[in-house]
């Protein structure tokens, strides 16, 4: 199967799995945002054109399930995935508590471009103080999902001989 | 001189930020009619029976997951249930004797308001999958005649509103989400106040407090029915859990307990309302 269908696929499971089994798993009632999370294990190491099209993609499927507008999520997970694909050049030797960070620090981001972006648009109520609160439980979250969601991403993105060559620049671990 | 691959970066980030406003821009002024509208529920109805499938056959671990993380609160509610439980069945053999009564005294007076609306029954099946509102979903959509901004109870009273709504599925905007908000009145002292959502707890405070009296702990809240306003009136919305008022404070500080609790409703109804 071709690179682009598994990715694909893949998408279709990350929006199953985030409706339907992510609703049960509620930690201090977050969700953690698998979409995102993925968009930024690519981002890593394909850099920021392949995470930010991942990134819009899962935003716009996430935002189908949401009451916010279309879009908002996928404006909010492309432009940090494309910001973490960016910096990721500065990443010499990673560490294991890379990933983890990373994805952390991308919810962080991600929450204040939805939250941001959001209160631009018409929906006021996202603009509180406990918004705060909600990003940054949901940021550790996506941490701890990132250590097992970044392999699975890598698992499934990975460039194989009937792939079309030229998907992108390899970042670090890639070699 | 610009590097091809800066130029491609460059372009990617443009069509991203453009493509997004674009989207966002349809889709808030288009509605649930707009183009956004349509694909949104295009995809929530091809995702519907895979959601079905895997939320049945993930119920044992949603279970499962719950008794973990929820395991001392679990014990304590239940003995406060049991305690609830032997009250509730005193409660219930009295009020279906009330509700008997009240129906022959409607029937004999002919009074000419109804107060039992049409509804649909539906299902809760989903969860919020984000974490910014507090929603459920819906096993029926607008197939079954459900519509946007429609009142939603359960047994308990009033538990939101619907949202979006597709042909098989509808979102219901709880009463504790922080877009949702109701007027409703003390059926003690007749004054009217706002309830406001403020995120995952069900409890609230009341605000914009009107009228004379005094409110007291337990007082009853049911929505206030303004006109053409969202909710019918007389649906049991909350109960006064304290009144505090400081020396100095124009108000009081009134907080509430919610009598709907989506996490441990399973059916709910949703009301026809306005009457067409």
């Amino acid at each position: 199967m071709i690179r682009a269908a598994r990715l694909g696929l893949f998408l279709v499971v990350l929006v199953v799995v985030q409706t339907t089994v992510m609703p049960h798993m509620r930690i201090f009632d977050v969700v953690p945002d698998l979409g995102l999370v993925a968009a930024v294990a690519l981002a890593v190491r394909y850099g920021p054109e392949t995470g930010a099209a991942f990134g819009f993609a899962a935003g716009l499927a996430a935002d189908a399930f949401l009451q916010t507008p279309l879009g908002l999520s996928a404006f909010a997970f492309g432009m940090t995935a494309y910001l973490v694909g960016v910096a990721q050049n500065a990443l010499v030797r990673p560490a294991w508590w890379v990933r983890p960070a990373l994805a952390a620090g991308a919810g962080i981001v991600a929450g204040l471009w939805f939250v941001g972006v959001g209160a631009l648009v018409g929906q006021s109520q996202l603009w509180a103080l406990r918004s705060i609160r909600t990003i940054l439980l949901a940021a550790a979250y996506d941490g701890i999902v990132a250590l097992v969601l970044f392999p699975i991403t890598y698992a499934v993105a990975r460039v194989g001989p009937r792939d079309i060559a030229g998907v992108g620049a390899p970042g670090y671990g890639s070699a | 001189m610009a590097s091809p691959r800066g130029n491609r970066r460059r372009t990617v980030l443009i069509l991203l930020i453009l493509t997004s406003i674009t989207v966002i821009t349809l889709d808030s002024r288009g509605g649930d009619s707009g183009v956004g509208g349509q694909i949104r529920n295009t995809a929530r109805d091809v995702f519907a029976p895979v959601q079905d499938g895997v939320d049945q056959i993930l119920q044992p671990v949603g279970d499962w997951w719950d008794g973990v993380t929820k395991a001392g609160a679990i014990k304590a509610e239940n003995r406060k249930l049991r305690r609830q439980l032997q009250a509730a069945r005193g409660e219930v053999a009295t009020a279906k004797s009330a509700v008997r009564d009240i129906r022959d005294l409607r029937t004999l007076s002919k009074l000419p308001f109804a107060t039992d609306l049409k509804g649909v029954n539906a299902e809760i099946i989903l969860g919020s999958p984000g974490n910014f509102e507090a929603t459920v979903g819906l096993n029926k959509g607008s197939d079954a005649g459900i519509a946007s901004n429609q009142p939603v109870v359960s047994g308990a009273g009033l538990i939101g509103r619907v949202g979006r709504v597709s042909g098989q599925r509808a979102t219901v905007v709880l009463l504790t989400d922080r877009d949702s908000g109701v007027v409703v009145r003390n059926t003690r002292t007749n004054q009217r106040g706002v309830i406001n959502g403020h995120g995952d707890t069900t409890v609230l405070t009341l605000d914009n407090i009107d009228g004379d009296g005094t409110m007291k702990a337990g007082d009853l809240l049911v929505t206030a029915g303004t006109d053409g306003g969202p909710f019918p009136p007389g649906i049991p919305v909350a109960r006064v859990t304290s009144v505090r008022k400081r020396p100095g404070d124009l108000l009081a500080r009134v907080t509430v307990v919610l009598l709907a609790n989506a996490s441990n409703t399973e059916f709910v109804r949703v009301l026809v309302w306005p009457v067409p």
